[in-house]
């Protein structure tokens, strides 16, 4: 197998950045969960928490900003992992559970999205523990699809020497 | 123990807890989410939310 395997038709450059987005975009999930939120200054204020934020109460602005991050960050390695199924489509025809991966994520990314985005209106709007659950709920299904499709990545993807099928 | 001793012990204590101010602020600051972290992740939240840049539209959304 050529060692361009898993890097599509626009060569290995645009899918070496993509993987280099994929993994900073993991590395900054990390980092940035475990930080707290700057409140800022007068001049300029937190958007989430504060008097001018989206609350005054640290733990459900910390959520909502999580919240957040997880929904845009699974929206964009979502995004890398149908993308580069669908430009190693011939190449990966011997895993079928990838394409099957890849078209449950299509089938389905945006209502998760959707869901995750109205629960975390809802927690917003109103910071209840029963508002708080069911939007962890809605983000454990975004992340549990991510860390599906980030293993077929790990496994097949540019980024290791695996001569693939 | 003579009050000196106890005087010259707490000036160190005091001299020790001033030296390591800075760096305690520079660790909880290090573990801060910046402002503008939090302005580009809630900016693109909205983005998504309202799909404003054309989310789930192009071709590898689509099941072929």
């Amino acid at each position: 197998m050529s060692p361009t395997f898993l890097t599509g038709g626009s060569g290995g450059t645009g899918v070496n950045r993509r993987w280099f987005h994929l993994c900073s975009l993991s590395v900054l999930l990390c980092i940035t969960s475990c930080g707290t939120l700057s409140k800022g200054t007068p001049d300029n204020p937190s958007p989430y928490l504060g008097d001018k934020g989206l609350t005054t109460d640290p733990t459900a602005a910390k959520l909502l900003f999580e919240a957040d991050q997880s929904i845009v960050t699974g929206y964009d390695l979502f995004k890398v992992f149908v993308s580069w199924e669908r430009n190693n489509r011939a190449a990966l025809a011997a895993i079928p559970e990838i394409r099957q991966a890849a078209d449950n994520i299509r089938r389905h990314a945006e209502e998760w999205t959707d869901a995750a985005t109205r629960l975390r209106e809802a927690y917003a709007a109103s910071p209840t523990p029963d508002n708080r659950t069911a939007l962890n709920d809605a983000l454990r299904v975004i992340r549990q699809a991510l860390a599906e499709a980030t293993a077929h990545l790990t496994k097949y993807g540019p980024a290791n020497n695996n001569p693939g099928p | 123990m003579a009050p000196q001793i106890i005087i010259q012990a707490l000036n160190a204590g005091l001299a020790l807890v001033e030296a390591l101010i800075p760096e305690v602020e520079r660790l909880r600051l290090r573990g801060e989410i910046s402002i503008e972290e939090q302005k580009r992740v809630l900016s693109r939240y909205q983005s998504l939310k309202t799909r404003a840049d054309g989310q789930f539209k192009g071709p590898e959304w689509q099941i072929e």
